[in-house]
């Protein structure tokens, strides 16, 4: 908006004539070629490697509770590497994760009234081992479903969870039920005649899911600044607050695990390589392609590398970043440039690529 | 796709000096200036309602608790009613000049507004679009201006969803577009009725809250949610519909009425202009000569342009996520608004497109409507 004022009237007349347009000049943005590269190169790889992750951590938690208590020594790294595994594919919001409540019952989180807690202590202490069968478990409180309550249950148990094997049985319940919804996942993605990549794939000619290739795309245009969304207003901008004063780090995400900044790094890696990892068919590419979208890209690019060098330099637990000196200006400026890049992803990114992501009149009324 | 528009824009326009002879009624360009109200969000998301003159120049900025929508005129008076977004349950009362703070009044108890409502001719009375959502009800919920908007009376809109309306000529005939979605607001924006939904056009008596006559799409576009409605100065209305259907059905999305007209016109404009609203039109206006009707698709980024006299597609804007409409001061005139922020005049009978903005005043991304008033 501030770039178009700046020109000349007649240049900007014709920039608002063609807007929502392909414009003389410019390549039609091809979103079949888009969707194609992101649903083989981006989307079936991230659900294979969650649904591998998931299987190897329903094991892992089996032999952990061998000795009636698994410990971080024991399933911690077969852990970290499902919840990796899950922030890298987090902020992709739409078709499978959508079914079944996978996403809630993946990760419950942000948990305001402490839901987990009271659930998992409820379980806890009743003890029926009916509720850990599988299809009871699954269609139960999602509370006690996912990483949270596991997380809980390795990180900050209490003592007498381990009296009984009732704790264990939670432990391979949490196990067995993250491992089937990974599993399904990647079924409902790669598998069979209503495989949603084919859904995707097949936009082009229109079907029930979408109008057409562009409708697909708006999908991962959206997730692009979901992943965004994520960081700045639920990972960071929860545990800062508005002030110094007002930070909590237990509003963090993971941080009994300690590893609330390393879910951040992932997301922001994770949007990274969905705006310019296709090559030349991607989000980064087809933005260089319009007019004064090179300029737009290399400022996205920019912020992205940023935002990741910055994390990187950070601990990966958020508690610890705001116990160092300046802790808290750090994290926040980090929380601010997250904004920024939001900025320019609901607007003039929007703009360029005829995705509209961020406010608009389009999920009007 | 947008150059076969344009071109047929072209032969449009042409057909329209030809057919119509330029012939529309008397002077209508009101006394006094005109003005354009609509919802707005500012870079640091703040939400707000913003008053622009004719050549898009600032007039007054004022803060909104949250997300807005659609705005009425208060005639007689400078006055303006902003509504919450549904499910939002506030209603902003300002004086679209002065820039005072606003007055607010608030949805009854268990009903939400709509967003849209209409003002009786003699300013009195505030008819407002709402959901009795425990009941799944829609309703009009009826207001008294003069005792600050004591809510004083309901009527029944006759199906559920009532979403915008326009008072008629007679000044008590209520047309209402009853979009048919069910909701709640324990669920969001979630759609709780989509396999039945029910959409209609809706004659209501205001005085007696009586149904005139109503009138329903056929069976197969009965998830054509019939959601903003314009009318002429002699009461002939377009409607603009989404549609909720599978994804890979064209359908029409633009409607004509009038009268006690059995049927809702559906022209069809071809394939590749249904294609272009992409399923979803946004807003409805007419321009000051009642001549065209102009049908947003912020889905599509196109502003469509029909004759009202002749119920057939004229022409399209390109306009990327624009929404807004509403007429300007001259015939087939419209002022259009986008959520990127922009904001231009265009006039479907000459073609002419004239970019507007206030260099001065903060950018803000554009809601769905705009409101047009002369004070």
């Amino acid at each position: 908006m501030k770039m178009q004022r700046k020109l000349m009237p007649a240049a900007a007349l014709a920039l608002a004539a063609m807007t929502g347009a392909p414009p003389a000049g410019a390549a039609e943005p091809d979103y079949q070629a888009l969707n194609t590269v992101l649903v083989e190169n981006y989307v079936l790889p991230r659900y294979e490697a969650f649904a591998e992750a998931t299987a190897a951590l329903d094991d892992a938690l089996v032999e952990a509770c061998a000795d009636g208590r698994p410990t971080p020594a024991e399933a911690g790294a077969a852990y970290h590497a499902a919840m990796d595994a899950w922030m890298a594919v987090q902020h992709l919001r739409f078709g499978p994760a959508l079914l079944f409540l996978r996403y809630d019952r993946l990760e419950f989180w942000p948990d305001t009234r402490g839901v987990v807690r009271r659930h998992l202590a409820q379980l806890l202490s009743e003890q029926k081992a009916e509720a850990l069968e599988p299809q009871t478990f699954a269609s139960g409180s999602v509370a006690v479903q996912g990483f949270p309550a596991l997380e809980r249950l390795l990180y900050d148990s209490e003592p007498e969870t381990w009296s009984s094997p009732f704790g264990c049985a939670v432990v391979r319940a949490i196990g067995a039920n993250i491992e089937s919804i990974g599993a399904g996942l990647l079924a409902d993605w790669r598998d069979g005649d209503q495989a949603f990549a084919q859904v995707v794939l097949s936009a082009g000619d229109g079907n029930t899911h979408y109008f057409d290739a562009k409708e697909a795309s708006l999908d991962f245009a959206k997730s692009l600044r979901g992943a965004l969304l994520l960081v700045q207003d639920y990972k960071l901008g929860r545990p800062l607050g508005k002030t110094a004063d007002a930070a909590l780090a237990t509003r963090a995400e993971s941080w009994r695990s300690a590893r609330s900044l390393r879910n951040v790094l992932i997301n922001l890696t994770a949007a990274q390589t969905l705006y310019q990892g296709g090559g030349d068919a991607s989000l980064s590419s087809m933005t260089r392609a319009q007019p004064r979208g090179a300029e737009l890209d290399e400022t996205v690019r920019a912020a992205l590398q940023r935002l990741i060098d910055a994390v990187e330099a950070q601990p990966e637990s958020l508690v610890k970043a705001l116990e160092a000196p300046e802790g808290w200006q750090k994290l926040d400026a980090i929380r601010v440039e997250a904004r920024q890049l939001l900025e320019l992803l609901g607007g003039p990114l929007s703009e360029v690529l005829g995705l509209p992501m961020g406010f608009n009149s389009y999920d009007g009324d | 796709m947008m150059e076969i528009s344009r071109r047929r824009f072209l032969v449009a326009s042409a057909a329209l000096g030809a057919a119509w002879g330029l012939a529309w009624p008397g002077d209508l360009r009101a006394a006094g200036q005109r003005y354009f109200v609509s919802a707005c969000s500012d870079d640091a998301h703040n939400t707000l309602v913003r008053v622009i003159a004719e050549d898009g120049r600032v007039v007054a900025t004022l803060p909104l608790p949250d997300r807005g929508h659609g705005a009425a005129r208060r005639p007689g008076l400078r006055e303006v009613v902003a509504f919450a977004r549904r499910p939002g349950r506030f209603a902003l009362v300002f004086d679209p000049l002065s820039g005072e703070p606003a007055r607010r009044f608030d949805a009854a108890e268990g009903r939400h507004f709509y967003g849209h409502g209409v003002f009786s001719p003699d300013g009195r009375w505030l008819f407002a679009c709402e959901n009795d959502y425990d009941n799944a009800r829609g309703c009009i919920g009826v207001y008294d201006a003069s005792a600050g908007y004591r809510r004083e009376a309901e009527l029944e809109a006759h199906a559920i969803g009532p979403h915008e309306m326009v008072l008629l000529s007679d000044g008590r005939t209520l047309a209402v577009a009853n979009g048919g979605i069910q909701t709640h607001p324990d669920q969001g924006r979630k759609k709780l009725n989509l396999e039945t939904m029910q959409p209609s056009l809706a004659y209501i008596d205001a005085e007696s809250g009586s149904l005139l006559h109503d009138h329903r799409l056929p069976a197969v576009l009965h998830q054509a949610s019939i959601r903003h409605i314009a009318a002429t100065a002699d009461d002939r209305i377009g409607v603009v519909m989404q549609y909720e259907g599978p994804r890979n059905d064209l359908v029409p999305l633009v409607g004509f009425h009038h009268g006690e007209e059995a049927e809702i016109a559906l022209p069809n404009p071809g394939d590749a202009v249904l294609h272009s609203l992409r399923q979803y039109c946004g807003s409805a206006a007419v321009d000051v000569s009642g001549q065209v009707l102009a049908a947003s698709a912020p889905r599509g980024g196109v502003i469509s342009f029909w004759s009202m006299a002749e119920r057939r597609y004229l022409s399209s804007l390109a306009l990327g996520d624009g929404c807004g409409i509403a007429p300007s001061g001259e015939p087939g005139g419209f002022l259009a608004s986008s959520g990127y922020g922009k904001l231009m005049h265009h006039n479907a009978l000459s073609g002419e497109t004239t970019p507007l903005g206030d260099p001065a005043a903060a950018p803000v991304a554009w809601d769905n409507h705009m409101l047009a008033l002369t004070l």
